[in-house]
């Protein structure tokens, strides 16, 4: 889809620039923005310039990375027979989908909405945090999380082949992922080689093994059959992945690695093959060996890079402090400085803002992974290095931004679409919820409020009514300043002539920031279900 | 009118005609045994807050347990009829006031930004 930055934002426009009469009241003034903001809000999204969730069964959709994305995803865990990456839906698409959402105890109306978008996230994606609890019932998981935990073991390179219905598999991977686990050290004790909730925990913390990848204290084992180095290269795969390089994390595929005779040389350079060892050499004509290359000379290690690929069994632990690094850097990178670095490298070159979007939407799959803790921390790592390569924009950066507008839309249009809905609950006189037998509070025309309370009412009761007040004002408060702050930054970009679609673009990037933090005050997302009794597999 | 401009447009006239004086905030919390009203007359419609109000009123008994007026200038009283107010009275009545000071500052907030005196 050709988009074209230069039109755009007509209504809203419209509406700032209309001579204002001097009876308009403000209530005027603002219903006549806030009606040009929706309908630009929703061109923008018919045009495909963002591509939000759908709020209901979509007859159709544009979004062809999304559609991408969820038949991957649902591909991954078994629920399509393969990835056709076809951007369309079809009959197979909704029984996969309506498959999945019985497994994870979601309604199972056939459409990815919020609840189900973040289900396959977080089973799949290696950085949405897994809360493997909602999935268990006890020491039970839920067939979605089995299914899960079959991928994460082949994706980390813990068992050769992908299945999800063999438990000889499954409890062979779980073998490897303790003998992993000891080396690493990664629990206090040896941990179970079963699907409970421990283990489980562990092996979906991403972050964690990355840390204990990074932080090998002893030497590295000496049998170059210890599970530890597939482990280690599908790890990096994901990494690598993750940060927007082409490599595919698709587990140990065996043949990466090859043992050299002593003394080889390759090239101009004499392997240092640790003593005590047969020594590990990464092929060089694997993807992975190319993106660790690449890896490495973004990382200013030019000369060194192919040997410190080749190099990896040994190497890794280098390799991983650094991806470790970025982590930690994002971590701690205040939001705003992050919207801010964003927002400065794009409004220094506005006129490159279509071509990102351009290499946004043709990222596919890869669009909705590496957003959370890698590629800021990567960008910000960048930046800081001397040596490093000098910040172009190019997939990442384009995925970042994409994003992160993205983000910010998705939350200014959850605002424009609560508000009535909270003007409404906000002017009854009787606040929802109020009972005589425990709590009442009401207010006037001028907002002056009332409180009764029943000296021998609940105190839960009445402790649960005032954090639901408590909620609702928050929450009112959270989208007028949303809409208020937006609509005068977008009212400032057009006056500076900024009246196409990258005035929308350059306001969400530069409130960003403050709409995510304000965003999450609005009407929660339902919470995620518990999963039902009936769902449940027992555990290997 | 699409749907969803109609929603708006019912807001905001609901708005302008509800929203009167936002210039001060008066909270006041009442205490009482509501119980016993409602077992002598079983008339009361407890789903009618005024209903409920009147009655407690003539019966005589809810007490006054807390008042605070916060002025547009920031200055807040706050009165209290005891030392000790329960936790759960003290936790309601800051709640009403937070809630008070919290959607008046919205509403101020969004009708400034679109008459353009938002500050960024």
């Amino acid at each position: 889809m050709k988009v074209n930055f230069a039109e755009g934002l007509i209504h809203f426009r419209q509406a700032i620039f209309a001579p204002q009469a001097a009876s308009h009241a403000p209530d005027e003034m603002l219903f006549n923005n806030l009606s040009a903001l929706v309908l630009d809000f929703d061109l923008a999204s018919a045009l495909g310039i963002f591509n939000p969730l759908p709020e209901e069964t979509p007859r159709e959709s544009h979004d062809a990375s999304r559609i991408r994305t969820i038949r991957s995803r649902l591909a991954c865990l078994g629920y399509l027979s393969h990835d056709s990456r076809l951007p369309i839906i079809d009959p197979f698409l909704i029984h996969a989908i309506k498959k999945f959402q019985h497994d994870a105890g979601l309604t199972e109306d056939g459409w990815v909405g919020r609840q189900t978008w973040h289900a396959l996230q977080e089973l799949v994606s290696f950085e949405s945090p897994c809360h493997v609890n909602h999935w268990f019932t006890g020491n039970c998981a839920g067939p979605a999380l089995a299914r899960s935990i079959a991928l994460r073991l082949h994706v980390l390179g813990l068992t050769d082949t992908l299945t999800f219905d063999d438990a000889a598999n499954l409890t062979a991977g779980l073998q490897q992922f303790q003998s992993v686990a000891a080396f690493l050290h990664l629990a206090e004790k040896d941990i179970r080689p079963e699907v409970c909730p421990a283990t489980i925990d562990l092996l979906f913390d991403q972050d964690l093994l990355v840390e204990a990848l990074a932080t090998v204290m002893t030497s590295l084992p000496k049998d170059v059959g210890h599970p530890l180095f597939s482990f280690a290269a599908s790890v990096a795969k994901v990494e690598l992945w993750l940060a927007g390089y082409d490599v595919t994390p698709n587990g140990f595929q065996g043949k990466e690695f090859f043992q050299p005779a002593p003394g080889k040389r390759r090239g101009k350079q004499r392997l240092r093959i640790p003593l005590g060892r047969q020594s590990l050499l990464l092929s060089d004509d694997s993807r992975l060996f190319a993106a660790l290359t690449s890896y490495w000379q973004d990382h200013g290690k030019e000369e060194e890079s192919p040997g410190l690929a080749q190099r990896f069994a040994d190497e890794f632990p280098a390799f991983f402090r650094m991806i470790a690094s970025a982590i930690l850097s994002q971590k701690s990178l205040p939001e705003a400085e992050k919207s801010a670095l964003l927002y400065q490298m794009v409004a220094k070159q506005p006129e490159q803002l279509e071509a990102i979007w351009q290499t946004a939407l043709s990222l596919g799959g890869q669009m909705w992974d590496g957003m959370g803790s890698r590629v800021f921390g990567w960008l910000h790592n960048l930046q800081r290095q001397p040596g490093g390569k000098t910040v172009g924009i190019g997939r990442n950066i384009s995925r970042l931004v994409y994003h992160q507008a993205m983000t910010a839309y998705d939350i200014a249009r959850q605002a424009l679409q609560a508000f009535p809905t909270q003007i409404d609950n906000i002017f009854q006189r009787e606040l929802q919820g109020s009972d005589p037998r425990h709590i009442m509070m009401r207010h006037d025309r001028d907002l002056d409020f009332q409180v009764f309370i029943n000296t021998d009412g609940d105190q839960e009761k009445i402790t649960q009514f005032i954090d639901t007040v408590a909620q609702t004002s928050r929450s009112f408060n959270a989208t007028c300043r949303i809409i208020g702050t937006f609509m005068s930054t977008l009212s400032l970009f057009i006056s500076q002539g900024r009246t196409g679609w990258a005035g929308l673009i350059l306001t969400l990037l530069q409130l960003a920031d403050r709409i995510s933090s304000l965003g999450r005050q609005l009407p929660a997302v339902p919470n995620f279900p518990a999963t039902p009794e009936s769902n449940v597999l027992p555990r290997t | 009118m699409p749907e969803e401009r109609r929603g708006l447009r019912a807001a905001l006239e609901r708005l302008r005609d509800e929203a009167c004086d936002l210039t001060s905030l008066e909270v006041q919390t009442y205490t009482g045994n509501l119980e016993v009203l409602f077992d002598k007359d079983k008339d009361v419609d407890l789903s009618s807050f005024e209903a409920v109000l009147k009655k407690v009123k003539v019966s005589g008994t809810l007490k006054l347990a807390a008042m605070t007026k916060v002025n547009f200038d920031g200055d807040t009283f706050l009165l209290t009829s005891e030392n000790d107010l329960p936790p759960h009275v003290q936790r309601a009545h800051a709640a009403a006031v937070q809630a008070g000071m919290e959607t008046r500052e919205a509403l101020l907030s969004i009708f400034a930004n679109v008459i353009g005196l938002g500050g960024q």
